[in-house]
């Protein structure tokens, strides 16, 4: 089995036309055949500077479970939190520059998983070629931020939802077969959702951040499939793929309103 | 890096008898590639400077190294001469830069008649090809195609219209952003009227006569082979052509 790892992220048309930085970063790293991961981080737009912020958060990601081997999320929770206090410090960052989703697939040896925390969409694609996604949500477009935790132990997030039983996110999945809502309280998603693959039954599996979901004329699954239908999986396949898609969508619209991001891996099960 | 030791090159056939070369798409990592085709005279007539003419060919692909875009090249070099089987003796195909081995120029020698038109028939087909295959797989290209000759054509299958063709449908369907064809004249005083005529009927972009040849009008040759190859795919992305590439030398 082998991996290879790429990303991408481009500013949407609100942030350029109001001469905004993108806030969405994405990352991707692989040794080829033992571990990969791929993470996105989507900076709050009413936030400080999230831009700086994404980047610190995806970063202290990467870090956290390359030193986690055995993907323990509470550990690699700690290790983030750990990373994003001790760049906070370095660069003078305020809390409010650290509101940024993090969204991430690892692999270590036999075991995958992904993890949003925030939201965004999980997609997979199986080793026959069909399609899977689960889109998170929270309501009042209100994510959470794991710098909440650090900030007040999530008390001013869970009172701005309705409270922690309060229905205050949702997990939307498609599949071949159909698709679901579930609602959750927001207890449940605090410290972020999680899903264990099955390595042996996925050949693609990729993180995007919310932008998905904001192109112009476009149904949020269209645009994951259309980015999930990759050509090749060597080098630079993701950016080849966003920037074509990114050209096909000038043909009928202008494109993502939100900045978009997305990281993926792809799994070679041939490759010895 | 690919490893282009055979299994990373593959063939494809233009129809007729031509065919070209270019490295193996699974295996690039960019995300755009401006391709660049040398076509080189080795003609009977270029004896008498075959090893400075060799030396600018190896000049203009070293200081493409250094352009900041070195990582987006892919360089194809060519000499066409009759006494090739086909008229065309491909010395590598598209292939990155740092893959380029520049001893294999060394091997290049003179002789037979000029199949002038041959040889730009394939270089502008064999970019339009392999353009066709890097859109396929999303890639961005662009192209640029030197013709460097001493002499009008003296006999071959393709023909100026063919060759204007190819270079229409360069652009025309999309697959190369944009395309830039220089015919290059070199000692070709006695011919100059000729291979005017000739750039207009092929629709060849732009025809420089570089004068008599010298070391220095060699030189020359070579910074502005590479000065428009670094112009060209800097251009890359902007939907758009290079800026005017000069037009003396």
């Amino acid at each position: 089995m082998r991996f290879t790892v790429d990303h991408s992220f481009h500013i949407g048309s609100q942030h350029l036309r109001g001469g905004m930085p993108c806030q969405d970063y994405a990352l991707s790293h692989t040794d080829s055949d033992f571990f990969a991961a791929a993470i996105i981080s989507d900076g709050c737009s009413s936030g400080g500077k999230t831009d700086v912020g994404s980047r610190v958060v995806a970063h202290s990601t990467l870090t956290a479970i390359i030193e986690n081997p055995h993907l323990d999320e509470r550990s690699i929770d700690r290790h983030c939190h750990d990373r994003d206090r001790r760049a906070m410090m370095a660069l003078c960052l305020k809390p409010e520059d650290m509101l940024a989703t993090s969204l991430y697939i690892a692999i270590w040896g036999d075991r995958a998983i992904s993890r949003v925390v925030g939201d965004g969409v999980i997609a997979a694609v199986h080793r026959d070629g069909r399609l899977v996604m689960n889109k998170i949500d929270w309501a009042n477009n209100m994510p959470v931020y794991r710098a909440y935790e650090r900030r007040d132990n999530y008390r001013d997030f869970i009172s701005a939802h309705g409270g922690p039983d309060a229905l205050g996110f949702s997990q939307h999945v498609v599949s071949w077969d159909g698709e679901f809502s579930l609602p959750h309280p927001v207890e449940a998603g605090l410290v972020g959702t999680s899903i264990d693959h099955d390595l042996q039954m996925f050949r693609l599996i990729a993180v995007f951040s919310d932008g998905v979901t904001q192109v112009d004329g476009m149904d949020w699954r269209e645009v994951v499939t259309q980015l999930m239908s990759f050509k090749s999986t060597g080098g630079a396949f993701v950016k080849r793929r966003m920037l074509r898609f990114l050209k096909d969508c000038q043909a009928h619209g202008k494109g993502p309103i939100d900045d978009i991001a997305m990281a993926c891996i792809h799994i070679d099960h041939e490759a010895e | 890096m690919p490893r282009l030791d055979g299994t990373d090159i593959e063939t494809h056939n233009l129809g007729g008898n031509f065919s070209f070369t270019g490295a193996r798409i699974a295996g690039l990592g960019a995300t755009e590639y401006t391709l660049v085709d040398i076509e080189v005279d080795m003609s009977g007539s270029v004896s008498p400077f075959l090893s400075d003419l060799i030396a600018m060919i190896k000049a203009s692909v070293e200081a493409c190294r250094k352009s900041p875009r070195s990582e987006n090249l892919l360089v194809r070099v060519a000499a066409f001469s009759s006494s090739y089987p086909g008229g065309i003796n491909e010395v590598h195909g598209f292939i990155p830069l740092a893959s380029v081995d520049q001893t294999a120029y060394d091997r290049l020698s003179a002789g037979g008649g000029t199949p002038l038109f041959d040889a730009c028939y394939v270089g502008v087909g064999a970019a339009n090809a392999y353009a066709k295959m890097l859109f396929d797989q999303e890639f961005n290209a662009n192209g640029i195609s030197f013709f460097i000759t001493d002499g009008e054509d003296t006999g071959g299958a393709a023909s100026p219209a063919m060759i204007k063709a190819e270079i229409a449908r360069a652009t025309k369907e999309e697959f190369l952003e944009s395309h830039v064809s220089i015919l290059i004249g070199i000692n070709a005083a006695a011919c100059t009227a000729a291979l005017g005529r000739f750039q207009k009927e092929a629709g060849i972009t732009q025809y420089i006569d570089a004068g008599d040849v010298t070391k220095g009008k060699l030189a020359k040759l070579a910074a502005f082979v590479s000065q428009s190859v670094s112009s060209t795919s800097q251009a890359l992305g902007t939907g758009g052509p290079s800026q005017a590439i000069a037009a003396t030398i």
